[in-house]
């Protein structure tokens, strides 16, 4: 039943009611309103839902337009116009991603060639595949410090025993497919080149009165040729301690005076009143460490030498000591290395000649090495590089030269004291201890000897002599 | 509120269907203007990246650039401060690099040497010059000059903070510092970049 029926059954019922005729009339109008009250509410809620019909889901279907189409047309306008930045942006992607993995290889290749020196110093090359003419390694997916993979590494050592090994290292790193960004190092091994100062003091240099020190390239002939002359006799120390370099008055270095690492080189170099330094007061970059001398194994045992007369060597040899008698002559005929463990001795007018195209390395095991003012080490090339005096690590003796004419040569000595009186003219280079330069001395440092190397076969670590990109495999 | 304009603007069932001039005159109006919209922001969308593109054409060339010359620079012995007619200065610099054979290996690093100059043309200022003299007869490089950059605007080189020009012994310079700038123009605009590096002579000796 409806809510109409409901309203007209109650005013039948009211009409038919006893009770007064007013009473009831006035009733059924009420109900009356009631009823219409409740149509026009009724009309309404129709009118309401109807209209909230034509805005529903339902509507919507019925109604045409072209909102989608339009949209999807807009759409695919925007996604032609994008085509070309997003091209450009691949391309600027992939020439980014070539040059950061190019990079990438390129540091894998320089970490091989690090890697294969750290074997050859501190490892096992011999664990390596291969043999002593060539052990090669590899490294497989090589990890970041991420965990990400950057690439691979292959590594040659060609001669790994030599005292020259060739490294060759290959950073492979793999690009887009099967593409692969590959760069390959070159790297040529040797010893420690020492030889880079006049004269180097680790604890420190005492320069005298009147001392000149200066350089010269042997190369270039001469020390008197025309513009042979330079001012690169840098002398240096380790030290950092007070007035570990000390100039006398009148002494003249053409070259810069270099004190130790972090050091302070006004208060490490002091120079007395007159002295001068053509160069630059300077402090070393980085610690110098000089490798300690091991003597080449092997060598013949020859007993304790004495010569009072006239003599040849032509062999190398371990000598118990090594003493040349007054007025003695012996001759240097062939490459020889004189290991003498204890001391070495020239006596008054005793010669050492060392002929041109031979060359001598007397390597001092401990004892002394002494010449007497009169006696002559006669370096008969006249190049420094032909005569080479080394001091092992037990050597902690003087080394007192004083000839009445031109030494041609080069001492290392790391734990000695070296004394040089030598007014004729010292041609060559000094690294020792402690140096002292006497009065009227005179240094002329020899630039070919920057090329002189202690080999790893004699205790120096192995380092890079050579580096190159290699570019074709 | 919303009954009473939907009553109003509900179309009676014997009304035509179909668009009236003014609904396609309204679309068109709207459309017209979000086109125009897209357009202004397509345009100003490919300034900006043609801008930035030239930007990265810049830096790539000047990355080729300076990767050329760092290769050379970490092959190198030493800077020198003269060779032939070339000085070392702040904006050229010659290198001894180690003179190499037939399969492009290093001969002798301690005595055979070709020389690499690197310079801005004293004509043309805005060209970076790589010149090589090579060991006659020995090395596998061949003397040449040829350009390798254009618009370049500045070629500016030191070491530990010290150009190039001010360095009293050259023996000491280890490592280079490289500074190039670079201009191009790119729609009426020119765009100036700057890229520098580091690089160790790794065949100089400590």
């Amino acid at each position: 039943m409806n809510l109409s029926s409901s309203f007209q059954q109650r005013r039948k019922e009211i009409f038919l009611s006893p009770g007064a005729r007013d009473e009831r009339f006035a009733e059924i109008k009420k109900v009356s309103i009631m009823d219409k009250t409740r149509s026009n509410d009724v009309k309404r809620k129709s009118v309401i839902s109807r209209n909230l019909k034509s805005d529903g889901v339902e509507g919507r279907h019925k109604e045409q337009g072209f909102v989608l189409i339009v949209g999807m047309v807009v759409m695919a306008i925007l996604l032609l116009l994008a085509i070309p930045f997003l091209y450009q942006l691949s391309f600027e992607n992939r020439l980014t991603d070539k040059s950061y993995k190019s990079s990438a290889a390129m540091s894998l290749a320089e970490a091989g060639v690090d890697r294969a020196i750290w074997e050859l110093n501190y490892g096992d090359i011999s664990s390596w595949t291969g043999d002593d003419t060539l052990r090669t390694m590899g490294i497989s997916s090589f990890q970041a410090a991420g965990g990400n993979v950057i690439g691979d590494v292959g590594i040659k050592v060609v001669d790994p025993t030599a005292d020259h090994p060739i490294v060759e290292s290959r950073g492979t790193v793999s690009y887009v497919g099967p593409k692969e960004v590959v760069r390959t190092v070159r790297s040529e091994l040797g010893g420690f080149p020492p030889f880079k100062f006049a004269a180097f003091g680790d604890d420190g240099i005492t320069i005298d009165q009147q001392v000149e020190i200066d350089s010269y390239d042997s190369r270039n002939g001469d020390y008197d040729n025309p513009g042979n002359m330079g001012s690169e006799g840098d002398i240096g120390t380790n030290s950092g301690d007070f007035s570990a370099i000390y100039m006398d008055n009148s002494s003249d270095l053409a070259g810069d005076a270099v004190s130790g690492y972090e050091s302070d080189p006004e208060s490490v170099i002091i120079t007395a009143p007159g002295a001068n330094i053509d160069g630059e007061k300077r402090a070393l970059p980085v610690p110098i460490e000089f490798p300690q001398i091991t003597p080449p194994a092997g060598l013949m045992g020859m007993g304790d030498y004495s010569m009072s007369g006239t003599d040849s060597i032509f062999m190398s040899g371990q000598y118990g000591s090594f003493t040349m008698e007054a007025n003695s002559v012996v001759t240097i005929e062939d490459d020889v290395i004189l290991y003498i463990t204890g001391d070495f001795y020239m006596d008054q007018n005793s010669r050492l000649d060392i002929a041109d195209g031979a060359s001598l390395q007397i390597i001092m095991g401990s004892g002394s090495f002494e010449m007497d003012q009169t006696s002559t080490m006669n370096n008969l090339s006249q190049d420094p590089t032909k005569f080479v005096l080394f001091g092992t690590e037990s050597f902690t003796g003087d080394i007192y030269i004083d000839q009445n004419s031109e030494f041609y040569g080069a001492i290392y000595a790391p734990n000695a004291l070296v004394e040089l009186d030598q007014a004729d003219g010292f041609f060559g280079a000094v690294i020792a201890n402690d140096i002292l330069f006497d009065q009227f001395t005179v240094l002329h440092y020899d630039k070919a000897l920057e090329d002189l190397e202690i080999l790893p076969s004699m205790g120096s670590l192995y380092e890079v002599k050579s580096w190159q990109i290699k570019v074709s495999d | 509120m919303t009954s009473k304009k939907s009553r109003k603007f509900r179309p009676r069932k014997d009304q035509p269907k179909g668009i009236t001039l003014i609904e396609v005159l309204v679309t068109v109006t709207i459309v017209s203007f979000m086109i125009l919209a897209m357009l202004s922001l397509y345009v100003a969308g490919q300034r900006y990246f043609m801008n930035g593109s030239a930007r990265s054409d810049v830096l790539r060339d000047n990355r080729h650039v300076l990767n050329y010359i760092s290769r050379d620079v970490k092959e190198a012995i030493q800077v020198v401060p003269a060779w032939d007619v070339y000085a070392t200065s702040s904006d050229c610099i010659i290198l001894q690099v180690p003179s190499l054979d037939s399969n492009g290996l290093i001969i002798d690093i301690d005595s055979q040497f070709d020389y690499i100059v690197y310079r801005l043309n004293s004509e043309y200022p805005n060209r970076l010059e790589r010149v090589i003299d090579a060991n006659d007869g020995v090395s596998n490089r061949e003397d040449s000059s040829r350009t390798i950059a254009t618009r370049v605007n500045s070629f500016q080189l030191s070491s530990g903070g010290i150009e190039l020009s001010g360095v009293a012994d050259f023996s000491q310079v280890a490592c280079v510092d490289i500074v190039l700038i670079t201009t191009q123009n790119q729609m009426g605009r020119t765009f100036q970049e700057t890229l520098r590096t580091g690089v160790k002579l790794r065949n100089k000796a400590d």
